[in-house]
């Protein structure tokens, strides 16, 4: 069975960093999908997704709730995301001021809140959404690669979905509040 | 099966994995009781949500150039510069955000110079910062932007205004606090009130591009992505700034810093872009009065409003539809129906509310002429995915009476979407798409005539009738009055061309209507330049063009005064007509610094885009004369006949045929 993030962070900070591999490797696609939500070229969502991984891996020592590493891998991501439109803005400075009061501004992307929410759910359910969706198995393929029942399973998505749907709900009437997290 | 057992299975359910009798009895339980149904849809719903982003991301591989960065960075060495003091100071995440324990070497002077930049003075003079005037010069615009910012203790920005000169709405000038947006599009005579927070993080961003700490972070992970190179110069002699200069590796662009000495403040930026072995000035950021109170009254406009313009206040009243329990495309229709009930009815004011919350007069002045008698149908709105939200452009046919009597059909495509007003997001308002100019459309007596021509034969028409100056024919397929001001202009332009060819129709994107493609030679055609020479090199130079009837075309604005030449005497010997010969002359050469002598450096860069554009479409400028120069009394000013030889134009006529009359009209390409 795979180790959890906290697991493996803490092997990263003891040295063993081809270990963040698997951290990248299970978070690269809900990451994109967050990215995407707040820049909507692919490859500044390429490039931003690449800096925040390395800025993050760089930054793991100051991680102080190693088992918070996706949602603080998101808070980096959100400070990335904001220095390239920041610079883009800069370079496309044409002031086109009616775009960005009378239609929404390219940075109020507005679908990154559910991996938002995906990122406050208790490992062990984010865990199966990860696989079920971002890594496309069923509920099967997913009870086996987690050595789990297969009512588990289903009971878990269960719970997820309604923890996210509250996680959404919440956030309808308020900021993120991923940014706020731990800062790196 | 009862709801607890119902909700138990929903997920297997959603998921297929119940058997054949358990899936029948859910279903029978789902058909039977709303709210587990509505639960069900709530899960089925996000699961959609979720599929649609793993299948966006199914592609992502980002392991392996991840890893590859994780390990170059393990191998830099560690390294403290002034740099990376000046951006850990005050933002908390400094280089340890970008390069970790490993800081990013700069191998530039500042680094070894240990009074350099005076780092503690420039983080203390920023964090004091709380007003700052920004001014933003574009090579090829007339005026710069200009940008008064007023920021409060924690840096952010309490106030703005801004004055943007030349933008697809004409001069804007507008004002913002948390409570309160003013917007002046002073070239369409229109002012709107609002409520915005989206202002705030770009005036944001603009103060912090004045802020060294963060241009100087940005520079830095650029030249550790080996994009950029950079180099620092300490002031020398009389010089006062320290002068950071940027050249990018990739791209062809160059950027230069000037840090003030003394105040330890960026006064300075200015962009370059490399051409050849040329550095073209593309802009220029200039930000001064650092720390000048700004007049409170600066931060409204209200005030200074002529009384010509149309006010739009969305701060005290409620503007659109509201959207209800109906679906957006429902909502999209209503709007529109609302709109044009309230314009039979002649209630003006709900009208204007509809139309993003247009004061009632202002409504009145814009649909006042239009007589709509009957809505004939509305819909189905289309949407229109390339906006940033979502939006519909909503056809509609509605029957309309002439002053006359007449009644024909119009049929607009109607914009309208919702949450322009920031505070009401569930508003639909109309947007646009509707020209009350269309209405003035008529039907001819041969309409029929008309109505049959292909959108080649109506350009053909149309030439023809320019050629000939049959003006009433000409405005069979130009939907303005004989009377218009355009009209006059157009007259003088198309007047007596030659058509060389009209080629085969296209359509293109979006446009409903055609593109025809025309090649036409123009007659050979009179203008006047103005000239002066008072300025302190007392030569002449342009100050202006104007057509035949010295009427002014372009004004051309001097945000310098003519430099004093070298060689100055041979010039301010120059009369009027010599010194439009020699313009000619350096522009038929294109002798761009000769060029410069004689018109603003902004008209040079305007001509040389013209030349671009005009090369793009296989042509040239046409070749011009000068003739006498005269004294105008009634304008107190010199000016010189001119005349261009006629030439020929190669572009496209775009018709559309969406009208009352059902007839091809002129929509553009001229």
């Amino acid at each position: 069975m795979d180790l959890t993030d906290k697991e493996y962070v803490e092997r990263c900070r003891d040295g063993h960093q081809e270990d963040f591999r698997v951290l990248v490797d299970r978070y690269q696609k809900p990451l994109f999908a967050y990215l995407a939500g707040r820049l909507r070229d692919g490859l500044q969502v390429e490039e931003a997704a690449q800096e925040s991984f390395v800025r993050a891996f760089l930054s793991l020592k100051k991680l102080r709730k190693p088992e918070s590493f996706y949602a603080w891998l998101l808070g980096i991501a959100g400070r990335v995301a904001k220095e390239q439109l920041r610079s883009l803005k800069h370079r496309q400075q044409d002031c086109e001021v009616t775009e960005s009061i009378m239609a929404n501004a390219a940075d109020s992307g507005e679908d990154y809140p559910l991996e938002e929410a995906i990122a406050a759910l208790p490992e062990t359910y984010r865990q199966v959404i990860l696989l079920r969706y971002y890594e496309g198995l069923s509920c099967q393929e997913v009870a086996t690669r987690l050595d789990l029942p297969l009512g588990t399973v289903t009971k878990t998505l269960s719970r997820a979905y309604a923890l996210l749907r509250q996680e959404l709900a919440a956030r309808e009437s308020a900021e993120p509040t991923v940014n706020q997290t731990e800062l790196p | 099966m009862n709801c607890a057992e119902c909700r138990d299975n929903l997920v297997a359910c959603a998921e297929g994995l119940l058997d054949r009798e358990e899936e029948l009895q859910c279903r029978a339980h789902l058909d039977a009781c709303a709210y587990c149904r509505a639960e069900y849809e709530a899960i089925t719903s996000l699961q959609r949500c979720l599929i649609a982003r793993g299948q966006a991301t199914a592609g992502v591989r980002i392991v392996e150039p991840v890893m590859r960065r994780v390990y170059q960075e393990q191998f830099k060495p560690e390294r403290e510069t002034i740099m990376s003091k000046i951006l850990k100071h005050r933002w908390g995440f400094g280089l340890g955000a970008t390069a970790g324990a490993a800081a990013v070497i700069i191998a530039i002077v500042l680094a070894t110079s240990p009074k350099a930049f005076g780092i503690d003075q420039v983080i203390e003079a920023y964090n004091k910062i709380r007003f700052l005037h920004v001014k933003d010069f574009r090579a090829k615009a007339q005026e710069p932007a200009e940008f008064w910012i007023k920021s409060n203790d924690q840096g952010q920005v309490e106030k703005a205004r801004y004055y943007l000169p030349e933008t697809e709405d004409g001069v804007k000038l507008i004002t913002w606090t948390p409570e309160r947006t003013e917007l002046w599009f002073k070239s369409k005579r229109r002012f709107v009130t609002l409520q915005t927070s989206r202002i705030a993080p770009w005036m944001q961003s603009l103060l912090e591009q004045s802020q060294p700490q963060l241009v100087m972070k940005k520079l830095l992970e650029d030249q550790k992505a080996g994009k950029v190179d950079i180099r620092t110069q300490e002031p020398q002699g009389e010089q006062k700034a320290v002068v950071i200069v940027a050249a990018h590796k990739t791209e062809p662009n160059k950027e230069i810093y000037y840090v003030d000495r003394k105040t330890d403040l960026i006064t300075r930026i200015e962009y370059y872009r490399i051409e050849g072995t040329n550095e073209v000035l593309k802009s220029r950021t200039e930000f001064s009065d650092y720390n000048a109170p700004i007049a409170e009254k600066m931060f409204s406009i209200r005030g200074e409003l002529p009384k010509d313009v149309r006010i739009a206040d969305r701060l005290n009243q409620v503007s659109g539809v509201a959207q209800g329990n109906m679906t957006d495309e429902r909502a999209a229709a209503e709007t529109v129906r609302q709109f044009f009930q309230a314009l039979i009815d002649k209630d003006y004011k709900k009208v204007g509310l509809i139309w993003c919350g247009e004061l009632e007069e202002n409504a009145k002045e814009e649909f006042g002429g239009v007589n709509v008698a009957k809505i004939i149908s509305i819909g189905p709105p289309v949407p229109q995915p390339d906006w940033d939200k979502h939006g519909f452009r909503v056809p509609c046919e509605l029957e309309i009476i002439h002053s006359d009597g007449q009644k024909s059909i119009w049929k607009p495509g109607v914009y309208v979407r919702p949450g322009d007003d920031e505070m009401h997001p569930d508003r639909w308002n109309i947007t646009g798409g509707i020209n009350p100019e269309e209405t003035a459309v008529k039907i001819l007596p041969d309409n029929t005539k008309y109505e049959k021509m292909t959108p080649q034969q109506a350009a053909e028409t149309f030439f023809k009738a320019c050629a000939e100056r049959q003006w009433d024919e000409v405005l069979k397929f130009w939907p303005m009055s004989g009377t218009d001001e355009r009209f006059e202009r157009m007259k003088e332009y198309l007047g007596g061309l030659e058509i060389v060819s009209i080629g085969e129709p296209y359509q293109s994107g979006k446009y409903p209507g055609w593109y025809v493609p025309y090649e036409i030679k123009l007659r050979p055609q009179e203008f006047n330049l103005r000239v002066a020479n008072t300025n302190s090199a007392k030569r002449y130079v342009i100050t202006g063009t104007y057509d035949s009837k010295l009427k002014l075309q372009e004004q051309l604005k001097w945000s310098n005064e003519p430099e004093v030449l070298t060689n100055n005497d041979a010039y301010a010997k120059m009369s009027p007509a010599e010194v439009a010969r020699a313009y000619f002359e350096a522009l038929s050469k294109r002798d761009w610094a000769e060029m410069q002598k004689f018109t603003p450096d902004n008209d040079v860069e305007t001509t040389k885009h013209q030349l671009e554009e005009a090369k793009k479409q296989g042509m040239d400028l046409p070749v011009m004369e000068a003739g006498k120069a005269f004294w105008s009394a009634e304008q107190s000013a010199y000016f010189v006949k001119c005349h261009y030889l006629g030439y020929v134009k190669k572009w496209n006529l775009a018709v559309r045929n969406d009208n009352p009359a059902n007839r091809y009209m002129f929509d553009g390409g001229l």
